[in-house]
């Protein structure tokens, strides 16, 4: 499945002082190298300032082991205890809503059938996505009716011991089409296989939800969703399990149960509920969705927290990945007086047929009681975990129109296409076309490199590059340091710095922002798209955000009505700026278009000329064109653009002190602001789709400062940082550090 | 609906002197039809030498299974842009580009 060497860290983000630690797979087996970097630039296009590092003496710097480490992906649920003995006489029965049935694989359901040893029972959804039971190494048993596609179904297995019986049944919920709801179908076993049922304790291995055992691990993974799955005892008749099934409290307290889990308690964590008191309590593996609409769903209720029972489901994905778990192959202890910045451990190792390369990113922020800069460097982490390992050209059908573009596929788009396990972003879809709502940091995320795609993490040491080159000492801070301290982190710096695209955000990590620049702070918003979505990151579990697409927005997937609130918190997802947080409130601009074929420049408006915004434009003349050059695009304005707009928060005194209009029929302007379809939305037609840069002072002698653009930072190193993106961006920088206060 | 004629070969060679674009209204058209949809089953560009070599390619059936790769390699992402369009024009028209 992996066969380069990959490799992650156990978080982004380390103080000076602290112990981060490394985990590696390297297949080919034999020794890779490590050394430690301080990345300046990992831009290495012919157009680019190239890659930049200083080699950093460090104790990891030497030769180790290589060894395969594999990752086990999908989702189910596991059992402290085994989960419930499975002897005598039982009934399964559930209510399933299955996304992939015809997968070509089997899909268990429930049970404890272990395919190493062909042993145990499970019900299942088969290749032929027809429900079916697994019985000991039995020929398979199945319906004759498939199941439907994205349809509850009440289906269940009832094992008679003493009849030597097996029963299937299912039936669709909402029938509509020709036939009968119900499929059912009793099998007398042959006396072999009864017995083995009737063995009991000691055959099969661990009960699992939404998947069965291969030995010590799970296989036969679930699409779909699964709610109030019980285990009752006895064999039960149809119209029991018709009365069980469709009502969990009187499953729970049925004579003989075994087990019924309750999906809607906990949901905000990973413990599986099971509330017929005998103890079978559960976890979910790799994070399934929860809060998901349960079988008996009635639009009543779009908050989960506000009516639990109708959330009782959980929807499982075969490709599923929280935390990879591989070993730590070494740690570094970042050494006390190591300054901030932007690390790698760099990887190498002399491959068969290739050489590798590998990079994890480390952010080095100050340590306790060390001395801290004036001047910070915001790293968006969160966005680059909702951008992690993205699959949009497999994803989207609608990539190429929306980009512009045929689809380019980079070395480490094809080695995600081509090997699934890596996870995915809140930008795709799972196997079974449900949207992604869960990211992880805790696996390699192939996006997240230098020497990549020049979007996020790599378009950012544009940043890190331009600072080395104006020679500004700053310390490196990320979201994932903002949402754990909030302001805290914040408050010492006189100026911050954003990435070039900080679109992901928490309600603390946007307060704290907000807080900021309304304590006096200078904010220089150095891109475009940012504070969009509203996000969460797991109150427990490090290193995963959720994000539910809901409502409106450019969103790779669409949330199902009902599944707008997120799981971690209770909070509802979506946009800030149907929240009354737009953008524009914090950075006085806001998401307004976007187009990925070529970027535009940016002309002074009269604003420019007021005295408020001369330090902005010292040394820049009053018709200079700006910006018409750079990396991203070939100019300064462009990829995703913000706009300024008075009633969407906007200061009343912000000054928009210049601006790009002239954008190609390949920027759309964002489909959130127009009610109806109509044609002209794009660069030619919209005059909604431009750049504004805007400038104004806040509360306590602060002020903001947004480009608004993505392609801004990759014109900084244009003719050796001497241009007047550069100039602007150092003028804006430098009278920001300055204590002088601004006067509003 | 519109519809590519693919005898058009002024649209084609507007595409092979400026792939970037700004495009005239029709070709416009020409590539929203040509991009429509899943690119699962159609030419894709695979940068085979980063910022130096492409080849065309195609997705496998369904994730985790192997890319092909066929045809000539390019020595620019313009030349390789090129050729995509060429390979879409037959797949979608069912003709030949009337460009080289």
């Amino acid at each position: 499945m992996a066969e380069r060497l990959l490799a992650y860290a156990d978080r982004i983000s380390a103080a000076a002082g602290e112990r981060i630690e490394i985990k590696v797979s390297a297949p080919e087996g034999g020794a890779y190298q490590a050394k430690l970097i301080r990345l300046i630039c990992g831009d290495d296009s012919p157009e680019g300032p190239g890659f930049k590092a200083e080699d950093i003496p460090s104790p990891i710097a030497k030769s180790y082991p290589a060894r395969l480490q594999p990752i086990h992906f999908g989702s189910h649920v596991e059992f402290h205890k085994g989960g419930p003995l499975l002897a005598g006489s039982f009934t399964f029965f559930a209510m399933v809503w299955p996304t992939l049935p015809l997968k070509g694989a089997p899909q268990a359901i429930m049970g404890n059938f272990d395919a190493a040893n062909r042993s145990g029972c499970s019900l299942l959804i088969d290749a032929s996505g027809r429900l079916a039971v697994q019985l000991g190494d039995a020929p398979l048993l199945h319906l004759d009716k498939p199941m439907v596609e994205r349809q509850w179904h009440l289906v269940s297995l009832a094992f008679d011991v003493a009849a030597g019986t097996v029963t299937l049944r299912q039936r669709v919920l909402s029938h509509r089409g020709p036939g009968d709801a119900i499929a059912e179908t009793t099998r007398r076993l042959e006396p072999s296989d009864a017995a083995t049922a009737r063995t009991g304790a000691g055959v099969g291995g661990p009960f699992r939800i939404a998947a069965w055992s291969a030995g010590e691990l799970a296989a036969a993974h679930y699409n779909g969703k699964i709610d109030s799955p019980a285990v009752i005892g006895r064999a039960l008749d149809a119209e029991t399990i018709e009365t069980l099934g469709t009502d969990a409290k009187a499953a729970r307290a049925a004579s003989g149960v075994l087990a019924a889990w309750d999906f809607s308690q906990g949901i905000s964590g990973t413990a599986v509920t099971d509330a017929s008191g005998n103890g079978h309590q559960g976890r979910i593996v790799n994070l399934p969705a929860r809060a998901m609409k349960g079988w008996n769903w009635d639009g009543s209720a779009y908050d989960w927290t506000k009516a639990p029972e109708q959330y009782g489901a959980i929807h499982f994905h075969d490709d599923d990945l929280y935390d990879c778990e591989w070993e730590t192959d070494f740690a570094w202890d970042v050494p006390k007086d190591l300054k901030s910045g932007v690390y790698c451990v760099q990887l190498t190792q002399q491959g068969r047929s290739e050489a590798y390369e590998e990079f994890v990113p480390i952010c080095v922020r100050p340590g306790p009681g060390q001395k801290r800069n004036k001047l910070a460097l915001l790293i968006p982490s969160a966005s680059y975990w909702a951008y992690a390992n993205h699959q949009m050209p497999s994803s989207w059908t609608f990539n190429e129109t929306s980009m512009g573009v045929f689809e380019t596929m980079t070395a480490a788009d094809r080695y995600l296409e081509e090997h699934v396990g890596f996870g995915l972003s809140t930008y795709d879809n799972h196997s079974d076309g449900s949207g992604v709502c869960y990211s992880s940091s805790l696996r390699p995320v192939l996006n997240m490199r230098p020497k990549s795609h020049l979007w996020q993490f790599n378009a950012d040491t544009h940043i890190t590059d331009w600072l080395e080159a104006e020679q500004l000492d700053y310390d490196v801070i990320t979201d994932d340091d903002l949402e754990r301290e909030g302001l805290d982190i914040l408050k010492d710096y006189r100026c911050v710095i954003t990435g070039t695209h900080p679109e992901y955000y928490t309600l603390k990590m946007l307060d704290a922002v907000q807080a900021y620049t309304d304590l006096g702070g200078r904010l220089v918003y150095l891109g475009a798209n940012g504070f969009y979505w509203r996000i969460a990151y797991h109150q427990e579990l490090p290193g995963v955000i959720e994000h539910r697409r809901a409502e409106d927005g450019m969103r790779g997937w669409i949330s199902e009505g009902g599944e707008y609130y997120m799981s971690f918190t209770g909070e509802l997802g979506g946009l800030w700026r149907r929240m009354d947080r737009a953008p524009q409130l914090l950075c006085g601009a806001g998401f307004t278009a976007q187009g990925f074929d070529s970027a535009s420049s940016y002309k002074r408006r009269p604003e420019s000329f007021d005295p408020r915004a001369a330090f902005i434009f010292e040394g820049v003349g009053k018709d200079e064109v700006i910006g018409d050059f750079g990396t991203i695009g070939g100019g300064a304005a462009g990829w995703e653009i913000d706009r300024a707009d008075l009633a969407l928060g906007t200061p009343r005194h912000a000054l928009i002190v210049a601006e790009a209009t002239e954008f190609s029929s390949a920027y759309h302007w964002v489909k959130e602001e127009f009610n109806h379809t109509h044609s002209a939305i794009d660069g030619d037609t919209c005059p909604m789709v431009r750049c504004d840069m805007v400038f104004f002072e806040t509360p306590k002698g602060g002020a903001v400062f947004s480009t608004s653009s993505i392609s801004w930072a990759g014109a900084l190193a244009h003719a050796g940082y001497k241009n007047n993106v550069a100039r602007i961006t150092a003028n804006v920088v430098r009278r920001f550090l300055d204590p002088k206060p601004f006067e509003l | 609906m519109y519809r590519i004629d693919p005898a058009r070969a002024d649209l084609a060679r507007e595409y092979k002197a400026r792939p970037n674009g700004p495009h005239s209204a029709e070709l416009q058209k020409v590539l929203l039809i040509l991009r429509w949809g899943a690119t699962r089953g159609k030419s894709v560009i695979l940068v085979t030498k980063p910022d130096r070599e492409w080849r065309l390619g195609k997705f496998g059936p369904k994730r985790g299974t192997p890319m092909t790769e066929y045809g000539p390699t390019y020595s620019s992402a313009k030349d390789a842009s090129w050729a995509c369009f060429r390979a879409r024009w037959l797949e979608t028209t069912g003709q030949e580009c009337p460009v080289e």
